[in-house]
């Protein structure tokens, strides 16, 4: 096992080096450094010029510069963004915990709805209720995103009066009302903070909680079906338990392996889909960063995050294979 | 077969269904009995009634609309549905909003097709190819297909998007460069069953070369698969192209696209949010319907398939 696992690892770490060099040589490209220099500022000289393509390294070849950026990330240091003169890594680093915030509140909500969902509507096959959800599955894997929060942030943030409002930006407000006052978040006791964060998190959380169930109830009731049409399931039927049994101990334990991996592998999925949810909320999270890197010509920033995103792809990718192989003993290791 | 009048067990009259159909088979064609068995699966014909409907709607936009798509008007801004002469109302420069849902879907439902048929026949090429050959050439085809697979998509199209994105062709050529590598996955696996048949060792013996045998005996056989991800993959390219278009870097701005009509509907939720609904709602029966064409083309083709 253990070589196997070793194996897996180094051929993903050849493919994170592959990833990094085929998005350094693309972000590279993209835009000329100095014409931007000039641009910021029309009164510069060209001995400044020249310095600054020799500070940054921008008189030697693309694939030179690739090996000094691969060279200076091996020892954690992923280069300074334009935008805010910070190292890329920390910048990084202060964001992730905002999106993990988010995103963890929605992966555990979604685990909680569709599973039991899924679960029952593979038991009970096509019933009403299996039907109902089928097709709330299929339209709920056909929806835009933007567009379902959209029209959240119009039924609750901009349609009801305003103390019924619901808040669509930022993760805090930057003043609330204690007592009829209108003080600063920061002096507002403990109670407000809290509520005040909950009502921050109401549109996100729906939003993204709900366009993704589609996927998990229908792959947990497929799973489901597949494993009551194995033999040990009528066998277990066969000898008299109660369908209780059948179902909760020999089925669904069976049946949450693959429900098990795709969970894992959906992570790194959600950290890049926060790309879009945190530019929609305004949440200050590291999908919004990323954007905003992109937007403003800030490479070394989005050349860091596109790393880490890869990264948490071919690392949960990995730990699904493994955990599939360690659930399921039928599988060998090769 | 004696009828079995139990409604616990429904499967009991499918198996007699299916009978039926084997006594019959052989008055039918492979393509009428597709098409018999896709007929039979509601939401899918359904779905085919709505794609109809939506590119009609997209064709005839000319002639369903007396209105210019980008003539802007400041003095009809924000009009609300249900208005004489603009019956969906007018956006922030006083463009007719039914008139730009219209020719919208054109932007929209050509980057679907042209982006899903090229990825699906591109990927099929591919995946045959490395099928069929084996050895170096396909252990290098699958390494950069899991290098696609490795990589987060939604940045990096955001990066490829926000430089070369603004005419159309340009994001169709973005997205398929991102949509092929999962249909190669697919029909290799296929091929590799394939090319042991009998049918393929025959023609190698007439004497076939490796194209013709890949093009004229491999590539139909994968065809049934080849339209089921390309029916599916429409829906997927209709969805990234208004994602791309909604974060202001698909299709350049001033072309109307469902995507583009969001986005610039995204700015004035406090004045006019009655414009938010149209577009994304035929984003949204778009997807809907071309997945339920695929699921009802994969039924029909082969019930046993998974995609």
């Amino acid at each position: 096992m253990w070589q196997y696992i070793v194996r897996q690892l180094l051929q993903r770490i050849l493919i994170l080096f592959i990833i990094s060099f085929l998005a350094f040589i693309l972000l590279g490209q993209m835009d000329d450094p100095v014409q931007l220099l000039k641009t910021i500022n029309p009164m510069i000289t060209q001995t400044q010029i020249n310095a600054y393509i020799k500070q940054q390294g921008l008189d030697k070849p693309i694939y030179l510069r690739y090996f000094y950026w691969l060279r200076n990330a091996l020892h954690g240091d992923f280069g300074t963004s334009r935008q805010y003169y910070t190292p890329t890594f920390k910048l990084l680093m202060q964001r992730i915990p905002n999106t993990i915030y988010l995103q963890a509140i929605i992966l555990i909500i979604i685990i909680l709805v569709a599973l039991p969902i899924g679960i029952y509507s593979a038991v009970h096959q096509y019933s009403k209720f299996d039907y109902i959800f089928t097709f709330l599955a299929f339209a709920g894997a056909a929806i835009p995103y933007f567009w379902f929060a959209l029209l959240l942030i119009i039924l609750f943030g901009v349609l009801p009066p305003p103390g019924l409002r619901l808040p669509f930006t930022g993760m805090i407000s930057d003043t609330v009302v204690v007592n009829g006052n209108i003080v600063p978040y920061q002096s507002a006791p403990l109670f407000t903070k809290f509520v005040d964060r909950l009502k921050h998190l109401v549109l996100p959380v729906l939003s993204g909680s709900i366009v993704s169930l589609a996927g998990l109830i229908r792959y947990s009731r497929s799973a489901l079906l597949e494993v009551i049409r194995q033999d040990y399931v009528r066998t277990a039927r066969a000898k008299g338990l109660p369908e209780r049994k059948v179902i909760y101990t020999h089925a669904l334990r069976n049946a949450m392996i693959p429900i098990a991996t795709i969970l894992i592998q959906s992570i790194p999925g959600l950290f890049a889909g926060a790309l879009i949810m945190e530019q929609i909320f305004g949440w200050p999270g590291m999908g919004k960063l990323t954007f905003d890197a992109v937007m403003n010509n800030d490479y070394t920033l989005a050349m860091t995050s596109i790393m880490f995103l890869s990264f948490l792809t071919v690392i949960f990718t990995l730990i699904a294979d493994i955990s599939y192989a360690f659930l399921d003993p039928r599988i060998a290791y090769r | 077969m004696t009828k079995i009048n139990n409604k616990n067990k429904p499967f009991s009259i499918e198996i007699e269904k299916d009978l039926s159909e084997i006594g019959s088979a052989q008055e039918y064609t492979y393509f009428q009995m597709i098409t018999k068995r896709f007929f039979r699966h509601k939401l899918a014909v359904v779905g085919l009634v709505i794609i109809m409907i939506l590119i009609l709607l997209s064709l005839l936009a000319p002639y369903l609309s007396h209105y210019d798509p980008g003539k802007t008007n400041l003095l009809k801004r924000f009009f609300p549905i249900l208005t004489e002469g603009h019956f969906l109302g007018t956006d922030d420069v006083g463009r007719d909003e039914w008139t730009r849902l219209l020719y919208g879907g054109r932007v929209s439902l050509s980057i679907g097709f042209i982006g899903a048929i090229t990825s699906a026949l591109f990927g099929g090429l591919i995946g045959s190819i490395s099928g069929y050959y084996g050895g170096t050439l396909d252990s290098i085809i699958m390494r950069i297909v899991e290098i696609f697979f490795s990589i987060p998509i939604l940045p990096i199209l955001v990066v490829l998007a926000r430089y070369f994105g603004g005419s159309m062709w340009n994001i169709i050529i973005i997205l398929v460069i991102f949509g092929w590598a999962g249909t190669a996955r697919l029909i290799r696996g296929m091929v590799l069953s394939i090319k042991e048949c009998e049918f393929i060792e025959a023609s190698r013996a007439i004497g076939c070369s490796n194209a013709r045998i890949i093009l004229r005996h491999i590539f139909p056989n994968t065809l049934a698969i080849l339209l089921v991800t390309m029916t599916l993959g429409i829906g997927s390219m209709i969805l990234y192209e208004s994602t791309l278009s909604f974060l202001g870097i698909g299709v350049d701005p001033t072309t109307p696209t469902w995507g583009n009509m969001l986005s610039n509907a995204q700015n004035f939720l406090w004045n006019a949010p009655h414009l938010v609904i149209w577009p994304g709602l035929f984003i949204f029966l778009a997807i809907l319907s071309f997945n339920f064409v695929g699921d009802g083309l994969r039924d029909a083709l082969d019930p046993k398939l998974k995609i």
